[in-house]
C-alpha cells in the first residue's frame, strides 16, 4: 500500500442556480491576463448541451482521455509514439472558435462619440486583435439551453438515448435543464501529466494538486488535447499552458479556493481523501462495468486503524489524516454514496464528483391530450424525473443506471424522511418504504441533510494544513522580495497549524 | 519642345566629343589591333576565321553589320552568318558599339591594305609570325592560377579575381559568380592561345572595362591559363553544380508532392475545422 493524500471536491448539483459567480470570482483572481481572456478554469454549463468548449465530452473529436489496453491503459491522442508522430502538429487541436473568441465592448466611445443623431453604441471589438468584431458564440452560448436546437441538441451524451427519448426531453412540458459547473477535476491518473513532452505537469505530492510548471511548459499542447475535460488551456501570449490550480495559495493559507468560497449555493465541498496509489493503473484499466465502484475503492477509510498506521508510515501528517476523517467528500462519496465522478469512462480517475440533481417530473400531455399535473404521492417517483437515467447514467456513471438509481433511491429517501420529520403528512409506510429501498436509515438520512443543507463553512471546506509551507517559512524569510515562497507579510498566512 | 531640342543638341554634342578620338585618330592598325586581334589574325585561322582577303570573300556592307552585331544577324537567320557561327565552335563575337563607321572602315582598310602587301609579298614570312606555339605549363604555374581565379592571391595590378564573376566547376573552388560565363569548358574552346590573348585584352565590354586601370600583368595570364587547362581536363571528375541545381529543384518539387501526400494520409482524420463551423454556417 502507498497511501497518498488527495485534495477532492463534490458539487452538489440540486444547488447550484447556474449563477456563474464562481467563474467570475475564477476569472478575476487567475485568469484576466493577455492570452487568458478566452479561458474559464471555472465554468459552469447548461445541461443538456454542448458545453465548453463545444462537443468536449465527445471523445471522437478531441482524443482526449484514456483507452483500455489490455491490463492498463494508454492516452487516446498522444504517449510516446502517437505524441511524437503528432509533436510538430497536433491532429486533434481544439481551436479558438471551439472555446470561443473572446471580446470587450468599447464603451470609450459611448461618452466621446461626437454628437449626431444616432444613439452612440459601444461596439464589441476583439481581445486578441483589437478589432471591432461580429460577436459568434460566447463561454456559455447555450446558456439555460439557448439555441437548443443547435447546441442542447448535439449533446454527446445523446448517443447512449434512442431518438423517441431525445425527442421526449425536449418536449415543452417535459423540457428540463441542469447546470454543470466544472473545474479541473485534478485526476488520480491525470492524462494531461502524461501527456506533457517536456514533463511540464505534475501532482503535488502533499494533495494531488494538478499543476503546469510555467518554467518548463514548451507549448507542445500536448496537455490540451489529452485532457478530456478540456481543463488545461493554452495561452497563445506568453506560449505557456495553464490549468485550474485549485487556488492552492489560498489552500496554503487555509482559504477555500475562490470559486467554492464565494460559491452562492453552497453546492461546493472540499475534502482531503486518502487513496492507495499502488491501485491507480489497475483502477484505471478495470472493465467499463465496474468502472465506478473500482474508482471509489481506491479511497481508504481514514478511520481504520490500519490505513492510519500505514498513512503515518508514508509521511502523510496527522493533521492532514485529521482533515481526512473529517472530510465532507469522503461522506457524500464513500460513506453515504451519493456523490459520482463525472465521465468516469475516460479513465482518469477524477477527484471532483457530483451530486446529481432532483428534477421531479411535473406534469405531462397524456395520450387523450389532457395536460396532466396531479401525481400518485407527494413527490413523483423517480423514474419520472425529467432527465432520463440513460442521460444522467451518461454524464456521472459510463452508462451504468443502476448506480445512478442507487444514488436517487438515497435522495428521495432523505427528502421524504425530511418531509415526514417536519411536515409530517405522508404515509408513514411510503416513507418506510423508501428508506428500506435506499438502504438508509433515520440517522444517516439526518446527517445527509445537515451537510446538504445546513452546513457551515468550517465543515463544507476541510483543508488540511499546510505543513510544507510552514517549514519554508521556519527556514527562511518568504517576503523579501517577489518569487519568493508564500506571502503575506503584514499579517503571517494562518497555514492551518 | 524648345527644352527638348536644346537637350538633344546638347546630347549630339556630348556623343561627338566622345568618339573625337577616333574620327582623329583613323589608325586602321591600332584599332585593329586593339579590338581584334584577341581572336582574330591576318593569313591565319585563330579562335575567329582569317580576316585576310575579308574584304574581297564578303560584301562591305555585310561585313560592317556583322562587325557592329553578329548575334544580331545570327538570330534574324542570315545563313551566311549562322554557318559561319557553327563553323567556328559557336564562339560568340562581341558586338562592338564602341567602333564607330568610320573605325570600322580604317579597320578595314588597314586589312585590304596588309591583304595586297601579303599578296604581293612573302606570305610565308607573315604565317610564321602569326603561328601559335602550345605553351607548356608547369605545375607551378596551375597551383599559382588556382590561387589567382579563387582571389587567395591578388593580382600584381589589384584586378578582380576572376571568380567575382566566373563560375568553374571545380571541388577545390566554391561556386564562382553568374555574371559572366561559365569557364569549365574555356580551353576546350578557345585553346591556349586564346586563352592567353582573351585574358590578356579582354574583348568583352565589361570585362574590358573591369580591367582597364589594372590589366594583368602576362605571367598572371600563363597562370590562369595553365589553370583553365588543368580544370578543363579533370571536368569530368568535379561535381557539376548545374546537375544539382536540377537534382534541387526536381527532387524538392518531388519530394514536396509527395510530402503533401503522405501528411494528408497520415493526418486524414484531423480535425479540419471548428467543431462549430455548421452552426455558424446553419
Amino acid at each position: 500500500m502507498d497511501i497518498r493524500a488527495q485534495i477532492s471536491m463534490v458539487f452538489h448539483l440540486d444547488k447550484c442556480i447556474g449563477c456563474h459567480t464562481c467563474s467570475v470570482a475564477c476569472k478575476n483572481i487567475w485568469t484576466d491576463r493577455k492570452g487568458a481572456e478566452y479561458m474559464w478554469w471555472n465554468n459552469v454549463e447548461t445541461k443538456p448541451g454542448t458545453g465548453y468548449p463545444t462537443k468536449w465530452e465527445d471523445q471522437d473529436i478531441y482524443k482526449g482521455g484514456w483507452e483500455k489496453n489490455g491490463n492498463t491503459v494508454s492516452l487516446k491522442g498522444a504517449g510516446k509514439l502517437k505524441g511524437l508522430k503528432n509533436i510538430f502538429h497536433n491532429p486533434n487541436m481544439p481551436v479558438l472558435d471551439d472555446y470561443y473568441h473572446p471580446w470587450r465592448y468599447k464603451y470609450e466611445d459611448l461618452f466621446t462619440a461626437p454628437e449626431g443623431d444616432d444613439q452612440p453604441i459601444g461596439r464589441a471589438v476583439s481581445m486578441i486583435t483589437g478589432e471591432p468584431m461580429e460577436i459568434k458564440a460566447g463561454p456559455n452560448w447555450d446558456d439555460d439551453l439557448g439555441g437548443s436546437p443547435e447546441y442542447a441538441r448535439k449533446d454527446t451524451n445523446f448517443k447512449s438515448l434512442s431518438p423517441a427519448e431525445q425527442e421526449a426531453m425536449f418536449q415543452l412540458e417535459k423540457m428540463t435543464m441542469m447546470y454543470l459547473p466544472r473545474i479541473c477535476n485534478h485526476c488520480l491518473n491525470p492524462a494531461c501529466v502524461a501527456s506533457c513532452p517536456s514533463g511540464a505537469l505534475y501532482k503535488r505530492g502533499e494533495d494531488g494538486i494538478v499543476l503546469i510548471n510555467q518554467e518548463r511548459c514548451r507549448a507542445w499542447r500536448m496537455c490540451v488535447t489529452a485532457c478530456p475535460y478540456k481543463k488545461t488551456y493554452y495561452n497563445w501570449n506568453n506560449g505557456k499552458s495553464e490549468k485550474c490550480i485549485l487556488c492552492y495559495p489560498r489552500l496554503e493559507s487555509g482559504q477555500a479556493p475562490a470559486c467554492m468560497h464565494s460559491c452562492v449555493g453552497r453546492i461546493r465541498y472540499l475534502g482531503v481523501m486518502l487513496y492507495d496509489a499502488d491501485r491507480i493503473e489497475a483502477v484505471a484499466s478495470c472493465n467499463e462495468d465496474v468502472l465506478v465502484e473500482t474508482h471509489l475503492d481506491i479511497y481508504l477509510d481514514p478511520n481504520d486503524p490500519k490505513v492510519i498506521a500505514e498513512a503515518q508510515r508514508n509521511g502523510i501528517a496527522d493533521s492532514t489524516i485529521t482533515a481526512a476523517q473529517n472530510s465532507p467528500v469522503y461522506k457524500f462519496v464513500k460513506e453515504w454514496g451519493i456523490a459520482l465522478p463525472l465521465h468516469p469512462e475516460y479513465r482518469t480517475i477524477p477527484n471532483l464528483f457530483y451530486v446529481p440533481p432532483m428534477l421531479p417530473g411535473m406534469a405531462q400531455v397524456d395520450s387523450s391530450g389532457v395536460y396532466e399535473s396531479s401525481a400518485k404521492s407527494l413527490f413523483p417517483s423517480i423514474d419520472q424525473n425529467r432527465l432520463p437515467m440513460k442521460y444522467l447514467a451518461s454524464l456521472f456513471s459510463a452508462g451504468d443506471t443502476d448506480i445512478v438509481r442507487t444514488v436517487y433511491d438515497k435522495l428521495m429517501a432523505v427528502k421524504v424522511h425530511r418531509r415526514d420529520c417536519t411536515v409530517g403528512d405522508l404515509p408513514k409506510d411510503e416513507v418506510k418504504d423508501l428508506m428500506t429501498v435506499a438502504q438508509i436509515d433515520k440517522d444517516t438520512a439526518n446527517a445527509i441533510y445537515r451537510l446538504t443543507s445546513l452546513a457551515t463553512f468550517e465543515e463544507r471546506f476541510v483543508i488540511p494544513p499546510a505543513h510544507r509551507e510552514e517549514s519554508i517559512e521556519m527556514l527562511e524569510a518568504t517576503a523579501d522580495f517577489k518569487g519568493e515562497t508564500g506571502f503575506g507579510f503584514k499579517e503571517r498566512p494562518a497555514r492551518g497549524l | 519642345m524648345k527644352i527638348f531640342s536644346k537637350r538633344i543638341t546638347v546630347f549630339m554634342f556630348f556623343i561627338l566629343s566622345c568618339s573625337s578620338q577616333y574620327i582623329i585618330g583613323q589608325d586602321g592598325e591600332a584599332l585593329f589591333k586593339q579590338n581584334c586581334t584577341a581572336c582574330h589574325k591576318l593569313g591565319k585561322k585563330f579562335l575567329g576565321p582569317d580576316l585576310l582577303g575579308v574584304t574581297k570573300k564578303r560584301d562591305k556592307d555585310w561585313v560592317v553589320s556583322f562587325i557592329k552585331s553578329s548575334q544580331t544577324m545570327i538570330k534574324a537567320g542570315d545563313s551566311l552568318a549562322v554557318a559561319l557561327f557553327k563553323e567556328n565552335n559557336e564562339v560568340i563575337m562581341n558586338d562592338q558599339p564602341g567602333l564607330s563607321n568610320n573605325d570600322i572602315n580604317a579597320i578595314l582598310a588597314y586589312i585590304d591594305e596588309e591583304t595586297a602587301a601579303r599578296t604581293s609579298s612573302s606570305v610565308s614570312v607573315v604565317e610564321e609570325a602569326v603561328e601559335i606555339i602550345p605553351i607548356e605549363y608547369t605545375e607551378e604555374d596551375v597551383k599559382n592560377g588556382h590561387l589567382l581565379f579563387s582571389g587567395k592571391k591578388r593580382f600584381a595590378n589589384k584586378g578582380t579575381s576572376c571568380i567575382s564573376c566566373h563560375h568553374i566547376d571545380s571541388d577545390e573552388l566554391i561556386s564562382g559568380g553568374i555574371l559572366a560565363k561559365d569557364l569549365t569548358a574555356a580551353y576546350s574552346r578557345m585553346g591556349d592561345a586564346g586563352l592567353v590573348s582573351i585574358i590578356g585584352t579582354p574583348p568583352f565590354p565589361v570585362m574590358a572595362a573591369a580591367y582597364k586601370n589594372n590589366a594583368l600583368d602576362s605571367l598572371e595570364v600563363i597562370q590562369l591559363s595553365a589553370y583553365l587547362k588543368h580544370v578543363d581536363e579533370v571536368k569530368e571528375e568535379q561535381q557539376t553544380i548545374n546537375n544539382g541545381n536540377q537534382v534541387l529543384l526536381l527532387g524538392g518539387g518531388g519530394g514536396l508532392v509527395v510530402l503533401f501526400l503522405v501528411i494528408e494520409l497520415l493526418w486524414r482524420r484531423r480535425l479540419k475545422r471548428s467543431v462549430k463551423h455548421d452552426i455558424y454556417n446553419r
